[in-house]
């Protein structure tokens, strides 16, 4: 598919409907002018931005270490470090456990920001203002904190957890152990609802009243009501927000870092922890650039796939 | 664009001051330093004083990195990785210093070293060679050292039955006593050593390379060829270490899943010492550091090396720390100065009384404040005489990995010998390209 | 209209549980809290939860230090805020004439903005610093700045743009009838009208860029240059010899700025961020 057809894709599905008419502008200065501000913005993501992505590429053709002959002088190895990765099962597992990890964090905190913006819509002020309070101050706060509070939270011996289920005869557990995977998706959970709620408290308001109403006086149950009138009138959100989502539980990389390692037993060995241990660890530059490279295109193909949905869904 | 101006301008001054360190009269020191310890800072901080009255105009720029083991060595790499953050002068890991020589990362000292006397006088041969890459040149010279071998609690063992001057022969013998010590204690740990992958070099270094020593031929036929410059598969050795592993676990000597998992497994069960709560440990001599407040350890606790398998010598690995010089230091004249007074009797006396390792210079071991401060000292001094090292070729990190993967499997895993050591000899070929 | 006697008992039964089930909800999300406050208030505490024997400042007092705290804060300060400004001028600036121009290629880029702003820049840490190391950024406040700025622009831009589509172009036009220019415009005109949308970028990307760890963790090196996200790492990481209450204030002291920042935010704007509006596709 060609990046043409994309634009072109998502031009038609968001039409600048608040931008007023510029037909009185556009014979105003059409020349190289407007251009100019862009530029240093554009400038910083070139070379900062889309450089290392450049640069990875090239460096993943390299043995490039970080130490030993391999740091002194990089060899260009052709594709070994490519072909690597297609036998290196650790990788795999990584990639796939990433996908799970990320495929649950995903719906958990899409259905429960979803969940919380459906139950605070009609609340009254105070619990509105307390419910998101609590939420939002979870997203706030930074991941490393977050990892700290979790990691006390299910805490093997006496942690607040195992405290509250012994409190109601429930025995407990060594989370961080025995459901490693739990842990990290919910705590990245707990940490990322209040980016869905508010971006579907947002879309919520802007679901026609007269509607629902329809449907009501048609005799459309709660559930019916949901699921033919307001889930499609933001269904283009609700894909924003997936995406949005998606992509930034892939790049977690800080909480799962501080909070399991990564383990017990590599258990929660996400790609961007993988990456980081083959290039920090074992000192493989060149090899963990061509995770990079990975976690880019898994970037790419999600995005991708996004906006083909996009221009589809908006036809 | 004014704001834009005035940020790139604040952010320039910005760079520009913290840049100020890169000039000619200043020598920075990189070592790593876990707060509240101070050891490693106070003995330096003595140095930086007398380095700086008795050289004017110069300056010794500290700079503690606080970080584990392994986080530490990517950092220094990453230091290394730019002349503006290059290290004059680094505190490097013994297994490290090869790597860091063929990085280009640190300088020889042969030329300096022959000139300075306390070289030869005070460092054994096997001490020099710590310091030594793979092509025979010193990069470093060795400040503390760290051999591996058994604490085990007296009182544990007399109630038992068992010899207060314990002295196992061979593995089947250890693992009876472990037998023995438990049926009279059901509650406490009989064995405590790392092996989950969580502790990396605790688990290869201190646990499963100390085995394998231990086995027929040692290292060098179960581990890594120095002859052939290559790691070891499918060796009996290596099998035999990880079924001796195998049966601690399946006879239930070891500690609990949960412990065994817990990064911070080799606190816990330093704790557990002042308790009796454990029987044996397999470490080295800083875990009295983890006493607290237990004065009596000196008497309650004993120290025996670990037994190879089938008798003969004991076995041990032995590692330690080098003060090394960055191969980017601007004046190496004055830079190796700093260093001699890093490492003269007084600075490694310090910091050997600071850290509780075992002490590189023959007249710091020989002083009697050493093994007053640290009674178990003296024997894991002389450890060093059976100890292997671990070979400094860069593939280690990532074999020491694969060991690791191994004795978690075996231990906490349920996997069999067998399939830990194919797992094994996979990963090391696709390590090794083989 | 007789039916809604008959169907008022139903939503009322129906906010009785959707109060209920908010207030379940809303505790569950501060259950992992609790620790936190009490071991900072705690000075014995440990990592289990527990009522403290005494309450006190000690674990406070006792981190106050210019190592430990008050240099890494400036430091975060210092990157966050410096990063921050950066990105708010900057967005602000290219997001101007994408919103009030036709221009060429003006789609082209918003869509190449869009689609940068979703890849992960977890990925590119890595040759970022190989980078960096070759153009002699590494372990400098600038270069940490410019990249966090770099990441952070496009979702700024796009935040901005969909801001500004929101002004009203009539007052612009007299504008520029007089004769202004577009900057000028964009600074007395624009800008001022969209305050609400400007703090909401900077704000947003202040806390983001303030909670950041994996880039100051990698581009940052010399002790003294480490903002908090990195040394509550290494507070965090030194394992077993840590003492938890001293832990926990850090981390409330760490946590602070972001917490005062979002109550000011929701206060002012009334309500949680105006992200929504930067959010929207």
């Amino acid at each position: 598919m060609s990046s043409r057809d994309n634009g072109r894709g998502v031009a038609n599905a968001a039409p600048r409907s608040s931008t007023p008419p510029k037909s009185a502008l556009r014979t105003f200065r059409r020349s190289v002018g407007p251009v100019v501000p862009i530029v240093p913005a554009a400038a910083i993501m070139a070379v900062f931005f889309v450089g290392p992505i450049l640069w990875a590429v090239y460096v993943g053709f390299t043995d490039q270490g970080l130490t030993g002959a391999a740091a002194l002088n990089p060899q260009w190895v052709w594709f070994d470090n490519f072909e690597r990765l297609i036998n290196d099962r650790d990788a795999h597992a990584a990639i796939s456990r990433t996908v799970a990890y990320v495929l649950l964090v995903v719906a958990g905190q899409n259905v429960l920001g979803l969940a919380l913006a459906l139950l605070l819509q009609k609340r009254n002020k105070a619990m509105k203002t307390i419910a998101s309070g609590a939420v939002v101050l979870a997203w706030v706060l930074p991941e490393v904190v977050v990892a700290m509070l979790w990691y006390a939270f299910l805490n093997t011996r006496d942690g607040t957890l195992n405290t509250i289920l012994a409190s109601v005869g429930l025995p407990g557990q060594s989370w961080l152990i025995d459901q490693p995977l739990f842990a990290i998706v919910i705590a990245s959970v707990w940490r990322g609802t209040a980016f869905s709620l508010l971006i579907y408290s947002a879309a919520l308001e802007e679901v026609s009243p007269e509607s629902i109403e329809a449907a009501q006086v048609d005799g459309a149950s709660g559930m019916q009501q949901l699921f033919y009138v307001v889930l499609p009138s933001i269904s283009r959100l609700i894909l924003t927000n997936l995406l949005l989502t998606t992509l930034q539980t892939l790049g977690v990389f800080g909480l799962i870092f501080a909070l399991t390692g990564g383990g017990p037993g590599g258990q929660t060995q996400t790609l961007p922890l993988y990456m980081y241990e083959q290039a920090f660890r074992y000192n493989l530059i060149g090899y963990s650039s061509v995770i990079a490279i990975v976690l880019v295109v898994l970037g790419v193909i999600l995005s991708a796939f996004y906006l083909y949905a996009f221009r589809k869904g908006s036809k | 664009m004014l704001a834009v101006a005035t940020v790139s301008v604040a952010a320039l001054a910005l760079s520009g001051c913290t840049d100020a360190g890169g000039g000619d009269q200043v020598i920075r020191v990189v070592y790593p330093e876990q707060p509240p310890s101070t050891a490693k800072s106070d003995v330096i901080e003595t140095v930086k004083a007398e380095f700086e009255e008795a050289n004017e105009g110069w300056t010794l720029e500290l700079v503690p990195i606080n970080a584990a083991d392994a986080d530490y060595f990517s950092r220094i790499a990453l230091m290394f990785g730019s002349p503006d953050t290059a290290p004059d002068i680094v505190y490097d890991d013994t297994f490290q210093v090869n790597a860091h020589a063929e990085a280009g990362y640190l300088a020889p000292l042969d030329e300096y070293l022959t000139d300075w006397e306390d070289w030869d006088a005070q460092y054994s041969p096997t001490t020099q060679d710590l310091g030594k890459g793979l092509d025979g040149t010193s990069y470093g010279i060795p400040i503390t050292g760290g051999t591996i071998g058994l604490w085990y609690d007296k009182s544990l063992f007399e109630q038992a039955g068992l010899p207060t001057d314990w002295q196992p022969e061979t593995w089947d013998e250890f693992v009876a006593d472990l037998e023995t010590l438990q049926a009279a204690h059901p509650d406490i740990v009989p064995f405590a050593a790392q092996t989950a992958e969580v502790h990396a070099e605790g688990s290869t270094f201190q646990t499963f390379q100390v085995l394998l020593q231990g086995t027929e031929g040692g290292l060098d036929s179960s581990f890594y060829d120095p002859s052939a410059g290559e790691f070891v598969t499918g060796s009996e050795g290596f099998n035999d270490a990880l079924t001796l592993l195998a049966d601690l676990r399946s006879k239930g000597l070891l500690a609990d899943d949960a412990d065994q998992l817990d990064p911070n497994y080799w606190g816990t069960f330093g704790g557990w010492f002042t308790e009796d709560r454990v029987g044996v440990a397999l470490t080295g001599s800083w875990l009295m550091f983890l006493f607290g407040e237990y004065p009596e350890w000196t008497d309650e606790l004993g120290w025996t090396p670990m037994p190879s398998r089938d008798g003969g010598d004991a076995a041990s690995m032995s590692g330690g720390w080098v003060w090394a010089m960055g191969a980017g230091a601007a004046d190496k004249e004055m830079t190796f100065e700093a260093l001699t007074m890093l490492t003269s009797y007084e600075s490694s006396l310090a910091l050997a009384l600071g850290t509780g390792d075992v002490p590189t210079r023959i007249d710091v071991a020989e002083t009697p404040e050493i093994a007053e401060n640290n009674p178990s000292i003296p024997f894991f001094y002389d450890l060093v005489n059976v100890a292997g090292i671990r070979p400094g070729v860069a593939e280690y990190p990532q074999v020491s990995a694969a060991i690791a993967a191994a004795t978690e499997a075996v231990t906490i895993g349920g996997m069999s010998p067998e399939e830990a050591q194919a797992a094994y000899d996979e990963a090391v070929r696709s390590i090794t390209g083989g | 209209m007789t039916l809604p006697s008959l169907a008022a008992p139903r939503p009322r039964l129906h906010a009785v549980f959707a109060n209920v089930t908010l207030a379940i909800i809303t505790l569950l999300f501060l259950l992992p809290l609790i620790w936190l406050v009490l071991a900072s208030l705690d000075p014995g505490a440990t990592l289990s939860l527990r009522a403290p024997e005494r309450i006190a400042l000690d674990n406070f007092v006792e981190i106050g230090t210019w190592e430990l705290t008050f240099r890494p804060m400036m430091n975060g300060l210092i990157i966050s805020g410096l990063a921050s400004l950066l990105v708010v001028v900057l967005s602000a600036l290219a997001a101007y004439p994408l919103s009030r121009y036709t221009m060429r290629y003006g789609d082209h880029f918003l869509y190449t903005v869009l689609f940068l702003s979703a890849l992960p820049v977890t990925a590119i840490m890595i040759p970022v610093y190989t980078m960096f190391v070759r153009l002699r950024l590494v372990d400098s406040f600038l270069g940490c700045i410019l990249f966090l700025a770099a990441s952070s622009l496009p979702f700024a831009i796009w935040m901005m743009k969909n801001f500004m589509d929101g002004i009203p172009i009539e007052f612009e036009e007299a504008a520029w009838l007089d004769g202004a220019s577009s900057l000028r415009t964009l600074r007395t005109i624009v800008l001022p009208l969209m305050t609400p949308g400007l703090a909401a970028v900077s704000i947003f990307q202040f806390i983001l860029m303030w909670g950041n760890f994996f880039v100051p963790f990698i581009l940052l090196l010399d002790p003294a240059k480490l903002p908090m996200a990195v040394t509550l790492y290494q507070f965090f990481g030194s394992f077993g010899v840590v003492n938890y209450g001293n832990l926990a204030a850090y981390a409330a002291v760490y946590s602070a700025p972001v917490i005062v920042l979002y109550l000011v935010v929701s206060r002012v704007f009334n309500g949680a961020f105006r992200l929504s509006g930067g959010a929207k596709g």
